[in-house]
């Protein structure tokens, strides 16, 4: 009601006539639907499977496929969808008649790209370098093959006889053992060391093993000392000459190859001569006569030897005598490498300034193979000399 | 301890060996040479220290002894005849001596013999 409207009401005492009647209005719009009525009786059951089902408004699909055959045209239907130009076509598709297949996309056969090889492929039958994959079979790898399993009458510790190393080194001091970094199967040691070595035997033996040293340096002396026990039993060396230690100078060389049992020397040449160190001591005389003979009374001196072979030579000059006098002047084996000689021997031609330049000779005498003797071919050295006597010699010598 | 000094002779042939031993043990007795044949290198050795004055002596004795020849290495030679050559001369001057007496000359002695046939090399 709008509030500017005053309500009707009817004024007192007025009688007012009865109202009239008027005509039947038109007929409302319907009521709203009435409640849901009570639920039908079930349905008859299904007639075959593959049919779905309604139970309570809910539609069933049974887990049994429904037979094509019970759908009408849908053989045809597929067929007519099918882009048959790409069945069993390269990148194409499979086809449905049941033959094996490759699995995704179906490849024609042949021998070019995007093609399979069939069963009798001559490519599936050839003869194929394997792919380099040694390292699996090494130790660790994921197929390793152990050497004990090559088995047969080769020795495992033998199996590296093929292998050549050349390994080098600059060991110095005492080698025991000696093991230089890379030694492997065969190998020539290259020593160029900055001070002498001496070695007493080799790391790694094995039947048929060879072992080659080689000088490479300019100075130092590398030294094999025979059947040494500072090195384990089957590492020692076997020398050729075995009284001394075999030295190798600079270009000198030297082999060995184990026979089961250690190291045996096949070949030796010490290379350049060595110069000993100077000793007063080891110039002596085979009686009570003193022969003086100073460093710089040498001119030189040097040994090389070759094998058992010692050549040995000397140039001494302005020496003393003093005392009785005696027919040997002698050189101690100290001044030529600690070598025994082999046998008593009268060698080479001695020249002499006892008073004047003459000849004698070199001998070596039974009992005392250690020393070598110069003599004047008859008498004695003269006693009393003073600053002028010397002897020249340069001959070899076979060695223990 | 012996004293060791070299020396570079001031000269291209070879001294006389005997005689430069000679001249130089005469400067100092215990003098010894040491020398490579064909070179002018010397090292002398004495007993004691070298003196400026001796290291002088001894280089002039280097540079002025005489040269090697033929007829001082004959001398030489005879200076060391042994035993055996010794014996042959004299029994020859044995011989010639009686054939002096005969003749009323003087006998020679084994010195002059030597001494005549040393200055005979010197000559040849």
């Amino acid at each position: 009601m709008s509030p500017n409207r005053k309500p009707y009401r009817r004024p007192q005492g007025v009688t007012l006539p009865p109202p009239r009647v008027g005509a039947t209005g038109a007929t409302g719009p319907a009521g709203p639907a009435g409640p849901a009525g009570p639920a039908g009786p079930a349905g008859p059951a299904p007639a075959g499977t593959g049919y779905v089902t309604v139970t309570g408004g809910v539609l069933n699909v049974p887990s049994a496929a429904i037979p094509q055959a019970d759908i009408t045209g849908l053989v045809a239907a597929l067929a007519a969808k099918e882009a048959t130009a790409n069945k069993n076509a390269a990148s194409g598709y499979a086809g449905l008649d049941a033959s094996s297949k490759l699995t995704g996309s179906q490849q024609v056969y042949g021998t070019a790209a995007n093609t399979a090889a069939q069963g009798n492929d001559s490519r599936l039958s050839d003869a194929r370098t394997p792919t380099a994959h040694a390292a699996s079979h090494k130790s660790g790898g994921g197929d390793a093959i152990l050497l004990s399993e090559f088995g047969g009458d080769v020795p495992v510790a033998s199996l590296s006889n093929g292998t050549y190393t050349i390994v080098d080194s600059t060991g110095t001091g005492a080698l025991d053992n000696w093991n230089p970094t890379g030694l492997d199967g065969n190998s020539l040691i290259t020593w160029h060391g900055a001070a002498d070595a001496a070695v007493t035997g080799f790391a790694g033996g094995a039947v048929g093993l060879v072992r080659a040293v080689k000088h490479t340096g300019t100075t130092k002396v590398i030294t094999f000392a025979n059947n040494s026990g500072s090195s384990t039993a089957g590492n020692r060396l076997q020398n050729i000459a075995t009284s001394a230690v075999m030295p190798l100078a600079p270009t000198g060389w030297a082999v060995w190859q184990h026979d089961g049992t250690d190291w045996k020397m096949t070949g030796h040449d010490q290379g350049e001569d060595i110069t000993p160190a100077f000793n007063a001591a080891h110039f002596t005389t085979n009686g009570t006569m003193t022969w003086t003979v100073e460093a710089g009374d040498i001119g030189s001196i040097s040994y090389c030897l070759k094998g058992k072979r010692l050549f040995f030579q000397f140039l001494i000059q302005t020496t003393s005598t003093a005392g009785t006098a005696t027919n040997h002047l002698r050189i101690a084996n100290g001044q030529f490498g600690g070598f025994t000689f082999a046998k008593q021997l009268v060698s080479g031609t001695l020249l002499h300034n006892d008073g004047g330049f003459a000849n004698g000779f070199v001998q070596v005498v039974s009992g005392a193979l250690t020393t070598l003797a110069l003599a004047k071919f008859a008498g004695n050295w003269t006693t009393g000399i003073v600053n002028t006597l010397a002897v020249y010699w340069n001959g070899s010598l076979e060695v223990i | 301890m012996s004293a060791f000094q070299d020396f570079t002779a001031n000269r291209t042939t070879e001294a006389h060996q005997p005689t430069l031993l000679a001249q130089l043990r005469a400067l100092d007795a215990t003098a010894g040479v040491q020398h490579e044949v064909g070179t002018q290198a010397y090292r002398l050795k004495k007993a004691t220290a070298w003196t400026t004055p001796q290291r002088n002596a001894a280089q002039n004795v280097l540079d002025t002894a005489p040269e090697w020849t033929p007829q001082l290495q004959a001398q030489g030679e005879i200076d060391q005849w042994p035993i055996s050559t010794r014996a042959f001369a004299e029994t020859l001057l044995d011989e010639i001596n009686v054939l002096r007496a005969q003749l009323g000359l003087a006998t020679r002695t084994p010195a002059q013999v030597t001494t005549a046939i040393r200055n005979k090399a010197g000559t040849l």
